[in-house]
C-alpha cells in the first residue's frame, strides 16, 4: 500500500511532544488564549459549539487496517464512541478534552498519522480521484500527478504567502469524481493519438460564497510541462491576486475580473518563460513517483467471477446493492466496493467505533488491507476479489453499511451545521435525516436514479451545495431556521454551479420543496435522462411554477 | 454588539421580558464545554444558574469578571448572550439555545443528556437581537 511520503516519525513525534509541552504551559496559565490558539489550530484543534473538534488528516483518503484500528481506539477512549467522516477526506472528533490531545496525537503518530493543519496562504492539499489507481474508466493512476504536484508544492519558497489558500485536484478518468472544476487548479490527464500523457489544466473554480466552475486554460499541456504551467498560473495570480479584501483574494475572483482570455494570455506567456527550466518533468521523476503507487500484489484471476454471478442471480438485495455500490476495476477478477455511511434517517458520515474496528477487519480480509474515505463521506474498498464480494456484503449488511444508494438521492452530502459548527446559520443534518426516510424506498430511489443532494449550514459551502443537482443552504431568517434550494449544479466533468429557485422555505417546507422538484423532474423527464440532463433541457421554469403555485 | 444593551430597571425589566437581558457565556479551558457566569461568581454548565444583566452597567460588570476569568486562564472566548426569563433563563437565538443544549442529531451527548430534556420552547423567538461575536472562522472546510 501506498505509504504517505510526508509523513516523517521523527519530525511528527517532535511536534507531539512539542504541543504537550504547550498544552501544559496553557493549563498552568503561562500562554495565554490569544498565545494558544494558533498553537492548536496547527494541531488541528478547534473550539466548536459545544466542546473542541479534532480534525485528523487523511491524505488521500487512504486508510489502512492498523490506521482505521487506531481511529476506532481514539473515538473509544478519549471521544464519544464515534467518528465523524468529513467532506474533505478528513476524521473529526467532536469531544475530545484538551488534557487528552497530546495522548491522542502520540497515538496517531504510532500508526503515521496526524492533525497538523496545512494553513496559512499556501498551496494547501492535493486530491484525487477515490479510485484512482483500480478505476477502469482511468487512464493513468492519477495519484502519482498528485503526488508530483504536492511534492513541488510544499515549502515552495515562491508561494508560501499566496493571496490565499489554494486547492488542486487530479483526475485521470472518463467520470470525475474529484470534482476537479470546483479547485483553484483542475487537472485532467489525457492520452492523445500518439499515446502520450497530458493534461487539461483548468483555474479558478471554488464553492464558498462566490461559487464559480473553472474554465479550460489549456487543453493539452506535455507531461513533462506540469509543474511549469501551474507554477505559471502560480505566478500570475501570486502578482495579480487581490490582498487586501479576504472574500475576493482568491484565484477564482482574479479570473472573473480579468477575463479567461486574458488571463490565459498572461499564464501562457509565463509559461514560454519558464517551461525549459529546472522545472521540466524528468522521465526518471515520474518513475519514482509511480514506484510509490505500484499495483498491489494481484492474483491471477477470470475476469469475470462464476461465484458472483451465482449469487446475484440468487439474492436480489445483493443484486440491488451490487448495481449500485460496486464499480468496475481495472484488474480481471477485482471489483471496487463502496461502503455506505447513509442509513435510512442515519448522520451522514458518521461512524462508531465498533464499526471501525469491523471495517478495519474487513479491509484486512477483503481489500489488502486498505480503505479510502470519499469526499461524499462514504468508505471505499479499493481491491475486493469478485468472489469475496457477496461475503463483503453480508458483512456490510451487518454492519448497517450497505444501504445500496451509491450517487442516489439519499447518498447527501450535508456539513454538520448548527449541531456541530460554530458558524453556521441552520441546521443540516436534520434535514438529510428527515429527506433519507422521505425516499427510504429503495425502488423509488434507483428509478429516480442518478441524484446529488447536497446540504451547507452556511454560505461557507462545506456540504459543497453549489454542487448539488439539488443544493440547500440554510439561512436564519429572524431566528427561524430557512432553507434555500438551487438547482443544476453538478461536479462533473461537465460541471455547473446550482441556481437558486426562488424564496427560502421554512424548516417544516423543505421536505416537501424537494419532494415537489423531484416529482417535477419525474414528470419531464424523457427515457433515461438523469436529474441533471432533465434540468439543461427544461430549465427552473417548471420546477419554478409547481413549488411555487400556492403563493 | 448589535447597538449597546438599552438602559433599563431591573423593575422594569421584569415588567418588560422584552427588555435586554443578557448573561456571559465562554468555553471551559479543559474540556472546551460551554460554561456561564453564575450568580454566586462561579462558572456554571447550566444556563438556568446564569447572573442575568438588565442595565449597562451590569452588563459591564459581567464583562470585566469574564475578563478577570480569562486573564486566570480557567475560560477562553466570552462574550454576552440575550436571554428570556419566561419560566427558566433561557437563551433567545438559535445558536444559543443549541450551546445550552448540545446537538440535536445526538440526544444522548450534551447537556440535553444530563438535564434528562430537550427544552423545546424558545420563547420570543423572533424577537431577540442576535448577539454578535468576534469573526471567527476558524472550524470551516469550505
Ligand atoms: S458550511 Fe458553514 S455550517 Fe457547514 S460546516 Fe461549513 S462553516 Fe459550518
Amino acid at each position: 500500500m501506498y505509504r504517505y511520503d510526508e509523513f516523517d516519525q521523527v519530525v511528527v513525534k517532535e511536534r507531539v511532544e512539542q504541543f504537550r509541552g504547550q498544552v501544559e504551559r496553557r493549563l498552568k496559565g503561562e500562554l495565554t488564549t490569544d498565545e494558544f490558539r494558533p498553537l492548536r489550530l496547527m494541531n488541528g484543534l478547534y473550539a466548536q459549539l459545544h466542546a473542541y473538534m479534532l480534525r485528523v488528516a487523511i491524505p488521500y483518503g487512504t486508510l489502512s487496517t492498523r490506521q482505521m484500528h487506531m481511529l476506532a481506539h481514539i473515538a473509544r477512549k478519549y471521544d464519544r464512541d464515534y467518528g465523524h467522516f468529513t467532506t474533505r477526506q478528513n476524521i473529526q472528533y467532536n469531544w475530545p478534552r484538551l488534557v487528552d490531545v497530546p495522548d491522542i496525537l502520540a497515538d496517531l503518530a504510532s500508526v503515521e498519522m496526524h492533525a497538523i493543519q496545512t494553513s496559512g496562504n499556501c498551496i494547501r492539499n492535493v486530491t484525487s480521484d477515490q479510485y484512482a489507481g483500480v478505476a477502469a474508466d482511468e487512464i493513468v493512476d492519477s495519484r502519482i500527478y498528485s503526488e508530483i504536484l504536492r511534492q513541488w508544492s510544499t515549502f515552495h519558497p515562491e508561494f508560501s504567502f499566496l493571496p490565499r489558500k489554494f486547492k488542486i485536484a487530479v483526475t485521470a478518468a472518463a467520470d470525475d469524481r474529484a470534482a476537479v472544476r470546483f479547485h483553484d487548479i483542475g487537472v485532467i490527464v489525457h492520452k492523445n493519438e500518439a499515446g502520450e500523457i497530458g493534461f487539461e489544466i483548468m483555474a479558478g473554480g471554488g464553492m464558498g460564497r462566490t461559487p464559480a466552475v473553472a474554465p479550460t486554460l489549456n487543453k493539452f499541456v506535455p507531461e513533462r510541462d506540469l509543474l511549469a504551467y501551474c507554477e505559471a498560473i502560480l505566478r500570475v495570480y501570486n502578482l495579480l491576486g487581490r490582498r487586501d479584501n479576504l472574500f475576493k483574494a482568491r484565484i477564482k475572483i482574479l479570473v472573473m475580473s480579468t477575463g479567461v482570455e486574458a488571463f490565459t494570455k498572461m499564464v501562457e506567456e509565463e509559461f514560454a518563460l519558464i517551461k525549459d527550466s529546472a522545472l521540466k518533468l524528468p522521465e526518471e521523476e515520474i518513475a519514482r513517483i509511480r514506484a510509490y503507487f505500484a499495483p498491489p500484489g494481484y492474483e491471477d484471476l477470470a475476469p469475470q467471477s462464476k461465484a458472483l454471478d451465482a449469487h446475484l442471480l440468487k439474492d436480489k438485495a445483493f443484486a440491488d446493492w451490487h448495481s449500485v455500490n460496486a464499480a468496475a476495476h481495472k484488474q480481471p477478477g477485482y471489483v471496487i466496493a463502496t461502503a455506505s455511511l447513509k442509513p435510512t434517517g442515519g448522520v451522514p458520515g458518521d461512524c462508531s467505533s465498533d464499526q471501525m474496528d469491523a471495517i478495519a477487519d474487513l479491509a484486512k480480509k477483503y481489500s489488502l488491507g486498505e480503505v479510502r474515505v470519499t469526499h461524499e463521506q462514504n468508505l471505499v474498498f479499493p481491491y475486493v476479489r469478485q468472489d469475496d464480494l457477496y461475503a463483503l456484503w453480508q458483512q456490510f449488511v451487518r454492519l448497517g453499511i450497505a444501504t445500496p444508494n451509491l450517487d442516489l438521492i439519499s447518498d447527501i452530502i450535508s456539513c454538520p451545521g448548527l449541531d456541530y459548527c460554530g458558524l453556521a446559520t441552520a441546521r443540516s443534518i436534520p434535514v438529510a435525516q428527515q429527506l433519507s426516510e422521505r425516499f427510504a424506498d429503495l425502488k423509488r430511489q434507483k428509478d429516480i436514479g442518478e441524484l446529488r443532494l447536497n446540504i451547507s449550514g452556511c454560505i461557507n459551502a462545506c456540504g459543497h451545495h453549489h454542487a448539488g443537482n439539488i443544493g440547500i443552504l440554510g439561512v436564519d431568517k429572524a431566528n427561524q431556521e430557512f432553507y434555500q434550494v438551487t438547482l443544476g449544479g453538478h461536479d462533473g466533468a461537465d460541471a455547473s454551479i446550482g441556481e437558486i429557485v426562488g424564496p427560502s422555505f421554512p424548516s417544516d417546507k423543505i421536505i416537501d420543496a424537494v419532494e415537489t422538484v423531484v416529482d417535477v423532474y419525474m414528470a419531464q423527464r424523457q427515457g433515461k435522462e438523469r436529474f441533471i440532463d432533465t434540468y439543461r433541457r427544461v430549465g427552473m421554469k417548471p420546477f419554478k411554477e409547481k413549488l411555487y403555485a400556492a403563493h | 454588539m448589535d447597538g449597546t444593551p438599552k438602559k433599563a430597571s431591573a423593575a422594569e425589566a421584569a415588567k418588560n421580558p422584552k427588555a435586554s437581558q443578557q448573561v456571559m457565556t465562554a468555553y471551559r479551558l479543559e474540556d472546551g464545554h460551554v460554561i456561564y457566569l453564575a450568580a454566586d461568581g462561579s462558572w456554571s454548565e447550566w444556563i438556568e444558574q446564569a447572573r442575568i444583566a438588565t442595565t449597562k452597567e451590569e452588563a459591564d460588570a459581567l464583562t470585566a469578571a469574564a475578563k478577570d476569568a480569562t486573564d486566570a486562564n480557567q475560560i477562553f472566548e466570552t462574550y454576552l448572550i440575550d436571554v428570556t426569563t419566561d419560566g427558566r433563563t433561557w437563551p433567545v437565538t438559535m445558536r444559543e439555545v443549541m450551546r445550552a443544549q448540545g446537538p440535536t442529531i445526538h440526544p444522548q451527548f450534551g447537556k440535553q443528556a444530563e438535564r434528562g430534556e430537550r427544552v423545546t420552547a424558545v420563547a420570543n423567538a423572533a424577537g431577540g437581537k442576535r448577539t454578535e461575536r468576534g469573526e471567527r472562522r476558524e472550524n470551516r472546510e469550505g
